[in-house]
């Protein structure tokens, strides 16, 4: 009998993502060697561990855990012949199953759309390369509104102008979003 | 228990006997995890696996238990 808590385990410990996989399982045979294959192959090799009764219930098969730990999470009952159909069947649908909680669907990240960075603002720091205390302080002003630099400041562009002042140049750079080094800006 | 010769079982006979004849001498679980998905129907070994005896007869080979093991499939290891 193959419960929930079974099928989970089998998602979890002899799947990918933890999700049923056709490839790409590590699993050990009885004698100790090294496999690769599938969810099912795993779950077949656990019949026979089961079939053959201890010791060999107690041997690593997957992921460092034996037929004892499979049955532990199968509420106790057995792996049964048969249900090796059901996990290959539950392996092959579209989409395989997946441990409670995992979506199967592969998660697209959304690549982040980088901010342009004002042209204005690199002609600003190439035009008062290096950087000086002076500098700094017109950033704040620009900030605050009490003066105009043409370009909208922001604290980031300010700790940048402090990196450049310290000639962490790479620190500034992240910052401002320039390309500034020791021998000036570049401005496209 | 009068085992049917060669001719008579056939495929069963030539297929399932030869690829578990080396398993009280060469014990192979990957051979046992084979026979459990034929019967299932999720490999194809070139012969069929019946009823689950053929894998309980199988296992008993393994553990070196061929009297057994012959007597839950059509092999006949124990004579020979």
């Amino acid at each position: 009998m193959l419960t929930d808590g079974g099928k989970d385990w089998l998602a979890r410990n002899a799947g990918v993502s933890n999700c049923f996989a056709s490839s790409g399982v590590s699993y050990k045979d009885l004698e100790g060697n090294w496999h690769t294959g599938s969810t099912t192959d795993v779950a077949a090799m656990l019949v026979v561990a089961g079939l053959l009764g201890y010791p060999y219930t107690t041997k690593e098969i997957v992921n460092g855990k034996s037929y004892d730990d499979f049955k532990s999470a199968n509420d106790d009952y057995d792996l049964d012949i048969e249900d090796v159909a059901t996990v290959y069947d539950l392996q092959e649908a579209t989409p395989p199953y997946c441990a409670a909680g995992v979506t199967p669907t592969p998660t697209v990240t959304p690549t982040p759309t980088p901010t342009p960075v004002p042209e204005e603002k690199c002609e600003w720091f190439s035009e008062h390369w290096p950087i000086m205390t002076a500098d700094i302080m017109d950033l704040v002003k620009a900030y605050l509104k009490e003066i105009t630099l043409g370009w909208k400041v922001s604290v980031a562009d300010i700790m940048g102008a402090v990196s450049y002042y310290l000639k962490q140049y790479d620190s500034g750079n992240s910052l401002t979003g320039c390309s500034c080094s020791s021998e000036g800006c570049v401005v496209e | 228990m009068v085992k049917l010769d060669e001719k008579t079982i056939g495929k069963v006979h030539t297929g399932f006997c030869s690829f578990v004849q080396d398993l009280p001498s060469q014990p192979s679980s990957e051979k046992l995890k084979d026979l459990v998905l034929a019967f299932n129907g999720v490999k194809d070994l070139g012969f069929d696996v019946p009823t689950k005896d053929y894998i309980k007869g199988a296992v008993e080979y393994y553990k070196g238990n061929v009297r057994k093991g012959d007597e839950l499939t059509p092999c006949d290891f124990g004579d020979s």
